[in-house]
């Protein structure tokens, strides 16, 4: 398991490497100047368009026009085509020095069908593609979303690096994300098979979420996106980076238990919402906040670990710092993969230590199951309660033999009970309380005091674990005295409740040695052994002396 | 014979008093059964007694806590217990001897014989420590350090090999009774430890006498000195 998540966890440290290795293409935002109206002399290099408007104006369905300086930055390699690569906001046909290199959609008249994409790459003819400054004008109009002004993006370059290296970035990428799916698939799978195993759950989710990122993140390389779509893509990392930003708090919260999340979370999605709400339609710089705010509550969340020297979150709280400098030092949108990558690879890590941790909580419960059958037996069958009856037994025998049969029968009765529940965990109350009476007719031999049980308000169809309230009641005879009468009174009575089971023992003796400390004996462990074996942590067991006597108390929680 | 039965099983209890009382007879002068290992210590503390049968588990309370307290008090103990992995640290303890649980009269009465000296005392398994008081704390003295014990009365004085003496509440007999077979008695005011033995000397007078490796010199008695000499020639 751990072998395999190195592996992965080297593949995609690869990745990641030759990721960040890519050349960044030379993008140009120039100035741009724009005319409404349509005269295809506009397209003209040297023409004088100094009174031009530097705003786009409000050109409704109308054509308009753009006209900017670009600069080829290299001189071309002999027979290498050059391109020209277009990030342009509308339908439009572009002029190179007057030229016209292609079209993207119908300017004028494109409803209702939509036509062309938001990234275009176009050939420049390899007489216009000298080194230096060159005009780009597009004859353009903005049918869909008529209101909306956004910056055109240039890059210039040779065509096939322009149609090549997004493609190659995404195929890497994309490795990168089939990783990811298999993740959450796989932890789906072990959180269907363990109910129990939520942080599994989220996990998955997490992982799952973020292949959904990459994909929608790079799938506008190889899917054409009609500019009237642009923002659906964009909504859609905005969600998906609200989810995540939100889930991975609430894992490390889990993760690390921390105290009152369920107090505190609320408020962090409350704040998420808020996030998203006020700067919606700010696309990149909502998802920075979302982020941001990610990284803070989960920092809070893991210091918090930290400081409560819960495992293994230093080496959390150490990842997610270095996220953080990831920022300083790359442009956002690979320092965002990357962190995202080393933080589930860190979750990976945890995932990886817990699942270790359940599967030797797990071996520990069957050794304590077993060991919990061994001390029960090892009850009836250790020298001090075997051999001071088989002692008793033989005065019995010797000084009364008709009360001796009586004492055996005593006997075959308890060993008898005892076969019946040596290897279940859980027991009906009823046989519980008949072994409690058979011991007690036992003990009545042997040390000749009258035992009184008392039983009230019992629900005999409820289970508990074997020789729990027998053990109680042996700690009753050890640490108590008959009372002037020679009597020791044991009633068991039930308290049911919506919420839990409550059952109280009461011992009516003279306590021993009051002064003396009560130490969690033998007895007291086994108790809460078996209690844990089959309830976790729901349960409550409490022990102390009263003014005639002892009290126990257990509380099963439902 | 003033002896104290220190059980929490009345029915065991029982049985214990009626055998103790058949064997003693009207020697018996005085037998007191109590439950719990404190009101024990406290009536020990309080009274004389000649020997203590002691259970080793109390309610829950450890009877070798008795044991450690006692162990250098003048009577003897002997043990009544089920447990009998218990018996060899019992015998360290100086107990005279261990009657494991469920028991007979047979075997009750075979302890008491040990008691009044009827009985040899199988020796392979036996006292490790002797336990003195000491401005009332209680020290176990190795037995390998004791070099020869002197009775002083009532009491006995060990001699250590390092010359250091303490003085022990048990008689010369009844120590006599509980120390390994390297313990001879040469002398009715001595036990020395065999192989701390030189040389045995014979003055003149059918006086006899043995040196020690110190250069002390014991006296042998008349009566006990061809039983000496058998055990350290032979």
């Amino acid at each position: 398991m751990l072998y395999q998540l190195f592996k992965k966890a080297g593949l995609i440290l690869v990745i990641i490497t030759m990721i960040s290795c890519q050349d960044d293409l030379p993008f140009q935002v120039p100035e741009v100047k724009f005319k409404i109206g349509d005269d295809v002399t506009w397209s003209k290099k040297d023409i004088d368009d100094s009174k031009w408007a530097t705003e786009k104006g409000n050109p409704g369905d109308r054509i308009f026009w753009i006209r900017t300086q670009v600069v080829q930055p290299q001189k071309p390699e002999p027979f290498t085509p050059q391109g020209v690569l277009i990030y342009a906001f509308g339908a439009y046909e572009v002029y190179w020095d007057g030229v016209l290199i292609g079209t993207n959609g119908s300017p004028g008249n494109e409803l209702p069908h939509k036509k062309g994409e938001m990234d275009k790459s176009f050939i420049i003819p390899d007489s216009l593609a000298q080194k230096g400054n060159h005009l780009l004008a597009l004859r353009m109009s903005q049918q869909y979303h008529k209101n909306d002004d956004r910056p055109l993006g240039v890059v210039i370059t040779d065509y096939k690096t322009l149609i090549q290296e997004p493609l190659v970035l995404t195929s890497l990428i994309y490795v990168l994300a089939g990783a990811f799916f298999l993740t959450a698939i796989y932890f789906f799978i072990l959180y269907i098979n363990n109910r129990k195993f939520f942080p599994g759950l989220l996990f998955s989710v997490c992982s799952f979420l973020f292949f959904l990122l990459l994909i929608i993140e790079y799938i506008k390389f190889y899917i054409p996106i009609h500019y009237s779509d642009f923002y659906i893509r964009l909504e859609i990392i905005g969600v998906l980076t609200f989810l995540i930003s939100f889930l991975i708090p609430v894992y490390f919260s889990i993760q690390f238990s921390f105290p009152k999340r369920k107090f505190l979370i609320p408020f962090y999605f409350l704040l998420l919402v808020l996030i998203y709400i006020l700067y919606h339609g700010r696309y990149d710089y909502t998802t920075q906040l979302l982020i941001i705010s990610m990284w803070i509550a989960s920092a809070i969340f893991v210091s918090n670990a930290v400081y409560r020297k819960e495992i293994k979150s230093i080496i959390v709280l150490c990842t997610l710092l270095f996220n953080i400098l990831l920022f300083n030092f790359i442009v956002y949108d690979i320092a965002l993969i990357c962190s995202f990558t080393i933080l589930l690879l860190c979750m990976f890590y945890i995932l990886a230590i817990q699942i270790k941790q359940q599967r030797k909580a797990y071996e520990y419960s069957l050794v304590e199951t077993t060991r919990l059958k061994h001390e029960l037996l090892k009850k009836k069958i250790q020298p001090h309660f075997l051999m001071n009856t088989l002692t008793s037994l033989i005065d019995w025998v010797e000084e009364s033999p008709t009360k001796g049969v009586y004492f055996i029968e005593a006997l075959a009765e308890e060993f008898d009970l005892l076969n019946q529940v040596e290897d279940k965990k859980l027991i009906p109350i009823s046989q519980e309380i008949q072994l409690c009476k058979s011991f007690l007719n036992i003990m009545r031999y042997r040390k000749e005091i009258t035992y009184l049980w008392n039983d009230l308000d019992i629900d005999t169809t409820k289970k508990i674990p074997p020789a729990v309230i027998h053990t109680l009641v042996e700690n009753g005879i050890t640490h108590c005295s008959p009372n002037t009468d020679n009597q020791i009174a044991f009633r068991l009575t039930e308290e049911p409740n919506s919420n839990y089971t409550k059952y109280i023992l009461v011992t009516l003796a003279t306590i021993r040695n009051k002064n003396k400390a009560i130490q969690d004996g033998t007895g007291n462990k086994y108790v809460k052994a078996r209690l844990t074996e089959s309830y976790g942590d729901q349960w409550n067991f409490d022990s102390h002396s009263t003014a005639n006597g002892w009290k126990n108390i257990i509380t099963i929680y439902h | 014979m003033k002896i104290l039965v220190i059980e929490d099983e009345q029915r065991i209890a029982k049985r214990i008093l009626r055998m103790t009382r058949e064997f003693f007879l009207n020697a018996l002068l005085e037998i007191t059964h109590i439950e719990s290992l404190e009101a024990g210590i406290t009536y020990i503390q309080n009274h004389t007694v000649d020997l203590v049968l002691l259970d080793l588990n109390l309610n829950g309370e450890n009877g070798f806590d008795l044991l450690k307290n006692t162990i250098s008090e003048s009577f003897h103990t002997i043990i009544i217990s089920a447990y009998k992995e218990q018996a060899l640290k019992a015998f360290e303890y100086g107990v005279l001897d261990f009657v494991p649980k469920p028991f007979n009269r047979e075997r009750l009465h075979l302890a008491f014989n040990r008691v009044l000296n009827k009985e040899a005392i199988d020796t392979t398994t036996n006292i490790k420590f002797l336990a003195i008081k000491k401005r009332g704390e209680i020290k176990l003295i190795h037995i390998d350090q004791v070099l020869y014990i002197k009775g002083a009365g009532i009491y006995s004085e060990l001699v250590l090999t390092n010359s250091d003496t303490f003085l022990h509440d048990k008689s010369l007999e009844k120590l006599a009774q509980l120390l390994p077979e390297q313990f001879v008695r040469i002398h009715k005011s001595y036990i020395i430890k065999i192989t701390e033995v030189r040389t045995i000397k014979v003055s003149s007078g059918s006086k006899y006498s043995v040196e020690l490796k110190n250069d002390e010199i014991l006296p042998i008695g008349r009566t006990r000195y061809k039983d000496v000499k058998d055990k350290i020639l032979g």
